[in-house]
């Protein structure tokens, strides 16, 4: 079923914008790449972070937590994750560098699955998704 | 994940960085190919794409600088050679990357 979700104007050129639809008011990323807008699940494949607040490289989104990236296009996992670079580990707290140990080794156990994606069309300026 | 689909988007990603800088993926599709493979893997590992043809010092702020595209950290040294260390980049307008001289940096 069809829902309209946004107006065009509401997404720049290159932008992501979060919206929900449908009756289980699902989660969506709105991309917008080279005139186009596509829609995604807005969760990373990888631990659910939001991808709408990640960066879109032309068709490449990248998730905020561990850089894990996707095509916006058919919602395929281009990239493992990976760590945030926090700098030289002596400069780390002790403590800190434990946690990261352990966020490392549960992240490598984790499979990055694809993105659902979503069909959309554009009517009288506005978005609709199907969902 | 395939290491087909982390090879593509990195050629994409890359392109958008090389391009306004002068810069290429060689003609070369084999060597492209092959570079972008262990590439890929590096990052799989490491967590970034080292240069293949490049040793890491173990010194944080320097094997960044060999963190591909490493065009602006070495830029005098490619430019002269028209391409970068281990080739994956040349100039725009180099058709053959084989005619191209290689030299230390001391030398430029």
């Amino acid at each position: 079923m069809w829902h309209e979700v946004a107006k065009l104007d509401d997404i720049a050129p290159g932008g992501l914008k979060y919206v929900r639809a449908g009756e289980d008011d699902r989660e969506i990323c709105l991309c917008e790449y080279d005139g186009s807008i596509y829609a995604v699940s807005r969760r990373c494949g990888h631990e659910n972070a939001p991808l709408s607040d990640g960066a879109l490289e032309g068709w490449i989104v990248t998730c905020p937590l561990h850089n894990a990236q996707f095509d916006i296009r058919s919602g395929k996992n281009l990239s493992w994750p990976i760590d945030h670079d926090m700098g030289p580990e002596e400069e780390i707290p002790e403590p800190v560098q434990r946690w990261f140990k352990l966020e490392k080794r549960l992240q490598w156990k984790t499979r990055v699955h694809d993105l659902h994606t979503y069909e959309v069309r554009v009517r009288d300026g506005a978005i609709e998704v199907d969902v | 994940m395939s290491n087909e689909a982390r090879k593509e988007s990195l050629r994409y990603l890359f392109d958008r960085v090389v391009q306004p800088l002068g810069y290429k993926f060689s003609p070369d599709e084999e060597l492209v190919d092959e570079l972008l493979e262990a590439e890929a893997k590096t990052e799989q590992d490491l967590g970034a794409p080292f240069c293949p043809c490049q040793g890491r010092t173990g010194v944080r702020a320097e094997d960044m600088q060999i963190c591909c595209p490493c065009i602006p950290f070495h830029r005098a040294h490619f430019d002269a050679m028209k391409r970068c260390w281990c080739g994956l980049f040349v100039h725009l307008d180099v058709t053959d990357p084989d005619s191209l001289p290689q030299f230390p940096p001391d030398e430029v």
